[in-house]
């Protein structure tokens, strides 16, 4: 998928709305594993859009707009954690973009990873989800949140562990596979 | 042996509700812009002016938010000091106890057109009058946050003009970027834009403009205070708060325009305004 620069406004709008169009969902969805929350997921990447719009004549390489939209992402998704006030329904009431998300099937091991996670703090989170969600590097994880790849390693072990104590008994065996 | 990938794998299945158009999506990163452009084109021209003659009052522009252009005072580096002559943080009793005239204040600031009306936490008109809002922030320490909310209303739109006062503000030493304190206070959930720190009658001042989705714009003005801070917010669109138990402990959640209201049209008041709101003496005891 390319990217190329024309210039001008309407080539910048036509542009972002086709990546947009690309890769929201994706987006959407990593923010949705990092928290937990459709409405905060929601929010998250709007916010990430809104983000790369205002920085998109600055971005000579199209090509990497998919790294810093994760970026942004996992950024916007830390200083969300930091916030004493925790935010809730961004959107208007009976929205049709949400509340509607029903469930029919069931998930033992979706359950499961949505409640560990739930439980790990925000920054081993998001290297868990980078590395086994987004199945990127150590090397992008560390490019993403701006540390070392040794940071990354540490952190996923940590992360694994976590999980680990988190779903205790429901899941004793997971394994550390990728982790180094 | 359940691996990571086979655990995270898991989440790939999770039924997802329908994204919003890309014509949405656009329209609000196209806002944000028109607005980050705006403010940047007004605070430029507020230096400008304090460069060419110290003057402390800007030519008449047409404000971005649609009102008129109010005396300015110039900008300054974001990297300054608090005064010692800054007031100290009020005790939480003295805060609440003083409450009512912030509320008054609050209302008196809102400009001819719009109406005020005191509101409750979660965004109704106060039956009963004036009323404001504390909670400790940290028992341990005594931090609190004092609220006070007024709703601002031009038919058909509601939006919302909110004052705090805390004690749970960070150290400001000489040379402190004040952009880095605390940035998001007050405002959190909004995307911030531009960040500039103006002198009004001796008082700095932090301005924060944002936007926040179906908030709509939201302006944040903080003078920081010695152990604290005086902060004024205003939104196109209504916050309400609450507070959920949850199995860890109580949390503030932040609701947006919680009975469907329409938002303003445009915010009652410019950044220049509420950084002069934010600088009135009387919000404090």
């Amino acid at each position: 998928m390319a990217f190329l620069r024309r210039g001008g406004r309407r080539d910048q709008d036509a542009e972002f709305v086709e990546f947009y169009e690309a890769r929201a969902a994706v987006l959407r969805k990593t923010a949705f594993v990092l928290c937990g929350d459709w409405h905060l997921a929601e929010d998250l990447t709007q916010t990430t859009f809104t983000k790369l719009y205002l920085a998109w004549q600055r971005l000579d390489r199209h090509d990497q707009l998919d790294r810093y939209a994760h970026q942004v992402l996992v950024r916007a998704f830390l200083d969300e954690g930091r916030r004493p006030w925790r935010r809730e329904h961004s959107t208007m009431p009976d929205s049709p973009l949400l509340d509607h998300v029903v469930d029919t099937r069931h998930s033992d091991e979706r359950d499961l990873l949505f409640r560990g996670l739930a439980q790990i703090p925000k920054r081993r989170r998001a290297v868990l989800v980078l590395r086994y969600w987004q199945d990127l590097s150590v090397d992008q994880v560390a490019e993403i949140l701006e540390c070392s790849p040794g940071t990354v390693r540490s952190q996923a072990s940590r992360g694994l562990d976590d999980l680990r104590a988190a779903l205790g008994d429901s899941l004793h065996d997971l394994s550390w596979g990728g982790v180094r | 042996m359940t691996s990571a990938r086979d655990l995270f794998g898991a989440a790939g299945d999770t039924p997802e509700p329908p994204l919003r158009s890309s014509a949405d999506v656009l329209r609000s990163a196209r806002r944000a812009a028109r607005r980050r452009g705006h403010l940047q084109a007004l605070l430029g021209g507020v230096t400008l002016a304090a460069v060419a003659g110290g003057a402390t009052m800007l030519m008449p522009r047409t404000g971005p938010m649609g009102v008129s252009p109010q005396p300015a005072a110039p900008a300054v580096s974001s990297a300054v000091s608090t005064p010692d002559a800054e007031p100290s943080a009020p005790s939480a009793t003295s805060a609440h106890a003083h409450a009512g005239s912030v509320d008054e204040i609050l209302a008196d600031a809102v400009p001819a057109g719009f109406d005020a009306e005191p509101a409750t936490l979660t965004g109704t008109a106060s039956a009963h009058g004036p009323v404001s809002f504390a909670w400790a922030v940290d028992v341990a320490k005594g931090h609190y946050r004092e609220l006070s909310l007024v709703r601002v209303t031009k038919a058909p739109g509601v939006g919302l003009l909110m004052a705090v006062v805390g004690n749970d503000g960070p150290t400001i030493e000489r040379g402190t970027d004040l952009c880095t304190a605390m940035p998001t206070l007050g405002i959190e959930g909004a995307t911030n834009l531009t960040c500039d720190v103006v002198d009004t009658d001796g008082v700095r001042v932090r301005v924060v403009t944002g936007t926040a989705g179906a908030l709509g714009d939201v302006i944040s003005a903080v003078r920081f205070i010695h152990g604290g801070y005086v902060e004024v917010v205003v939104s196109q669109g209504l916050r309400a708060y609450r507070q959920k138990a949850t199995s860890t402990g109580a949390i503030w959640q932040i609701s947006v325009n919680p009975a469907g209201e329409p938002i303003l049209d445009a915010l009652p008041l410019t950044a220049r305004q509420l950084a002069a709101l934010a600088a009135e003496p009387g919000l404090l005891p």
